[in-house]
């Protein structure tokens, strides 16, 4: 007996992937970071083979600490590269798409308290940049929080914010 | 971290003091009488933080300060959106709400008087005389808040402690998440502070 099944009936996977964690998946799926503040979501795409991977970034650097390695900028996305390639993913092909870096808090006079999301932000461009991989989106920074859907038939991110219109990078 | 039940019990004590003392100032601030519950402590991993109301989008508001001395660290004031729209209505009374930045500055002045009340029951209690630093805000989802409050912090087996307690107002129950965050370092100076020789 031969089964079917339409594009349209297949249902997309759905990973929600939460702080200092990662997860790689192919096609039909979405990978889903709710409520980022100064953490950075980092996409990475290859159209090609359609494997995507996405790391939920808290901190810039992990200095030296062999645990955890989504959780920092520095370690984060070697690791990513490394498991998207054991996928399948060719590096060359490799686009990155990056969000949040928000200050969350303020004092009284609106001063953003903490600079970590910049920091991130920062750490995050360099680590892209020493890997060669070139990045093709963002919404970065400001001070509110952002949840992001990285849907990977396409390779599009979906940015969503509470009070703001929702926008595709 | 490892919290046993002897520890458990003296965080409990604290926090009801410190409940006890925001219920005290809280009651005063809205001119009504305050009931607490009795405190719920729980050591939890980092990264259920941003879960804590719930569900990650929760719109909620958070109270930030900081704290220094012989120990340091953070204060978390927890509250969900609709609990702050009551707890304005509480300190405004009657009619509509005044402008947000007069909003935001009474919330962070009931987020300095708590979260005050709490870490004068922890001094009268470990002897530590500890300071606090002046409150930040921010409303957003809870996710968003919550993994931004903790990030830059130095925990390396990334635990924190919870103290949980609700308000009764005119038979209505408010929840009130009330974290108490110390430097990795501090935990142990905490403890000894306060068990003295008892300590394993």
């Amino acid at each position: 007996m031969i089964t079917l099944i339409s594009v349209e009936q297949k249902e997309e996977r759905k990973t929600i992937v939460k702080m200092g964690d990662w997860a790689v998946d192919q096609e039909d799926s979405q990978l889903v970071i709710l409520g980022l503040g100064s953490c950075i979501g980092v996409a990475l795409y290859d159209d090609f083979t359609k494997i995507g991977g996405l790391a939920h970034v808290m901190l810039p650097k992990s200095k030296g600490k062999k645990k955890a390695e989504a959780k920092y900028a520095d370690t984060a996305v070697p690791f990513l590269l490394e498991k998207m390639i054991e996928k399948g993913a060719k590096r060359r092909r490799l686009k990155a798409k990056i969000v949040g870096g928000a200050g969350m808090f303020k004092t009284e006079g609106g001063q953003s308290v903490m600079q970590i999301g910049k920091k991130n932000i920062e750490a995050v461009k360099e680590v892209l940049k020493n890997q060669k991989i070139r990045i093709v989106g963002s919404d970065l920074a400001k001070d509110y929080g952002r949840s992001m859907y990285f849907h990977l038939t396409d390779g599009k991110v979906r940015v969503t914010a509470f009070n703001k219109e929702n926008i595709t990078i | 971290m490892n919290l046993d039940k002897e520890k458990k019990d003296i965080l409990k004590e604290i926090a009801n003091i410190g409940a006890g003392n925001a219920a005290t100032a809280f009651s005063t601030m809205v001119d009504q009488k305050i009931d607490i519950t009795v405190p719920r402590i729980e050591l939890m991993p980092i990264e259920d933080l941003p879960e804590i109301t719930g569900d990650q989008e929760d719109y909620i508001s958070c109270t930030l300060i900081n704290f220094e001395g012989e120990i340091s660290g953070k204060i978390l004031l927890v509250l969900e959106m609709q609990v702050v729209e009551k707890v304005l209505h509480l300190l405004f009374r009657e009619g509509e709400l005044p402008e947000d930045e007069i909003q935001n500055s009474a919330l962070r002045e009931l987020g300095n008087i708590l979260s005050g009340a709490y870490l004068k029951a922890i001094n009268i209690f470990s002897n530590l005389n500890l300071s606090q630093g002046l409150p930040a805000v921010a409303y957003d989802m809870a996710g968003a808040v919550l993994s931004s409050s903790v990030i830059d912090f130095n925990q390396s087996d990334d635990e924190i402690i919870l103290l949980e307690t609700e308000f009764i107002i005119s038979d209505e129950k408010l929840e009130l998440y009330y974290f108490f965050i110390p430097e990795e370092e501090s935990i142990d100076i905490f403890f000894q502070h306060l068990m003295g020789d008892n300590l394993d």
